[in-house]
């Protein structure tokens, strides 16, 4: 669904394609200066030959675009903008001055933006972020890229692109629409013959189960989180997506597995809205395959497994934590950044309040549906945070530093009495993920407290910088 | 020459250049999450 910088119209699919001219090496600044605001004055300029350019498929007031800009040694960065924009860059050919360019541009697009913005969007905005680049100094790196919005605070990949995209690949069939039509059925009576045919029959105690049964239980557990990855990369291989990885990390207090489907962004809002359900639709069928074991085994950890997994589908579409449910809304509603724009449209709605101007928003303009939309949202979220919060603290941080004396104590003298190895491992992981979880909300107060800092600096800068007019 | 970078320097750190003005934004890196939680706290460990 890509189309090319140069190919103007970017409203129709074409295939993907990268600049033409590849003056120098992508991922390449030419000029000293141009990771600073002012960018090499003086000389001609030149589209990043790396820039890939797709339709952005979202709540806006004129047609959208992605730029992905390759990083070398990283994951590609990716803008959102108009194509307004993307027509200004493709203008930079390399051999038009930088007045040149803009008379072409006002030009062609007269009215759009003044020639006091058109200096202040290619210097401030397109020279830092790489988008444009300098043709006649020595190449530097890349300037860094923006403080990234990354929320997970550790990120450790665990199978790379080159393992996950062939076996994603090789499941795509599962995405084809008379499979999808066929399961539908199938997931139904699943959950009819666990929840009335044969959760009545068994009386479901966790305390009856062995350390055994608790270790089989997790692996279980950490199979379907391992397929509701995949469903997600096979979900974005069928529609022809790259760069598919999965890994390890940590989100808020939780550790998580992640499936790393950016390149999805170039897809239509249906398409990636399949792919943010490719998970849940990947972990029903482990759950087929949980009650087939249990069919042929009687084992009751199968049905253990089960129930556990059905309630990480069901948890996995809450919107307001970057699971699945965060992704589905964004898509189906359009909203790019959805908790950007939602604390962006706290802090306006807030302003307005107290009597102040409405502060920029960080993204498209949306329309009224998508705004509604995106106001529901910021007030329940606001409302689900702070009653997570107060759970969080209240029964998780308090409990757990409450008890751990007792763990490390049950720990010490297992490992005393000499206890069996798998015992002491299941003590051991028992410290681990209570530690994690306090590690977890001592970041998570040490971020918020580090924003709150920096957002209080930034006014005084302000409060510093218009002073001085004021008294003029 | 010095000047200008200065101040544009200065008014980059005001947000006076804000890419949002021009409806430019970095993309969030869409990594479609599953809590490990399930996993460890559902337990009866």
């Amino acid at each position: 669904m890509a189309a090319t910088l140069a190919g103007d119209d970017l409203s129709a699919p074409t295939p993907e394609s990268r600049l033409r001219e590849t003056p120098q090496e992508p991922g390449l600044v030419r000029g000293a200066d141009a990771g600073t605001a002012c960018g090499p004055l003086g000389q001609h300029l030149v589209a990043n030959p790396g820039l890939v350019v797709s339709p952005l498929d979202a709540d806006a007031a004129e047609p959208m675009a992605v730029c992905e800009l390759p990083v070398p040694g990283g994951r590609p960065v990716r803008y959102s903008m108009p194509i307004a924009v993307v027509e200004l860059i493709e203008l930079f050919d390399g051999r038009r001055s930088l007045e040149e360019v803009i008379a072409a541009y006002r030009a062609r697009r007269p009215g759009r933006y003044s020639d006091e913005q058109l200096g202040r969007l290619v210097r401030g905005v397109l020279l830092p972020k790489g988008l444009i680049l300098g043709t006649s100094s020595p190449p530097t790196a890349l300037p860094p890229r923006d403080r990234r919005r990354s929320f997970l605070y550790f990120q450790l990949p665990l199978l790379s692109a080159r393992f996950v995209e062939p076996v994603a690949q090789a499941l795509r069939w599962a995405y084809a629409p008379p499979v999808l039509l066929a399961w539908l059925p199938l997931f139904v009576l699943l959950h009819w013959v666990f929840y009335v045919k044969l959760l009545p029959l068994q009386a479901l105690d966790v305390n009856r189960l062995e350390l055994g049964d608790v270790l089989l239980l997790m692996l279980l557990s950490t199979a379907g989180t391992f397929v509701h990855e995949l469903g997600h990369a096979s979900a974005a291989a069928f529609y022809g997506c790259k760069r598919l990885e999965i890994g390890w990390g940590m989100y808020l207090i939780f550790t998580v597995l992640y499936a790393d489907v950016s390149d999805v962004w170039k897809l239509p809002r249906r398409q990636r809205a399949v792919v943010d359900l490719g998970g849940i639709y990947f972990q029903s069928v482990f759950l087929a395959l949980l009650l087939a074991l249990f069919a042929r085994s009687g084992n009751v950890v199968y049905l253990f497994a089960f129930l556990f997994t059905d309630l990480a589908i069901a948890s996995a579409l809450n919107p307001f934590l970057r699971l699945d449910g965060y992704w589905l809304m964004s898509d189906l509603f359009g909203i790019v950044n959805l908790r950007q724009q939602s604390l962006a449209y706290l802090r306006r709605t807030a302003a307005a309040a107290v009597g102040r101007g409405p502060a920029q928003s960080p993204g498209p303009q949306l329309s009224r549906r998508a705004t509604a939309a995106l106001a529901l949202y910021s007030v329940a979220g606001v409302a689900f945070f702070l009653v997570t919060a107060k759970i969080v603290l209240t029964q998780v941080v308090v409990r757990i530093l409450v008890g751990l004396p007792e763990v490390l104590a049950r720990f010490w003298l297992d490992c005393e009495i000499g206890a069996g190895a798998l015992q002491i491992a299941a003590r051991a992981g028992e410290i681990l993920w209570r530690g994690l979880m306090v590690a977890g909300v001592a970041i998570m107060a040490f971020n918020v407290l580090v924003r709150l800092a920096r957002a209080a600096q930034r006014r005084h800068q302000r409060t510093l910088a218009t002073a001085p007019s004021r008294a003029a | 020459m010095a000047d200008e970078q200065d101040h544009l320097k200065r008014a980059e750190e005001r947000e006076d250049l804000a890419p949002e003005e021009f409806e430019i934004v970095e993309l969030e890196d869409r990594l479609e999450l599953q809590d490990r939680c399930n996993a460890n706290c559902k337990c009866p460990m």
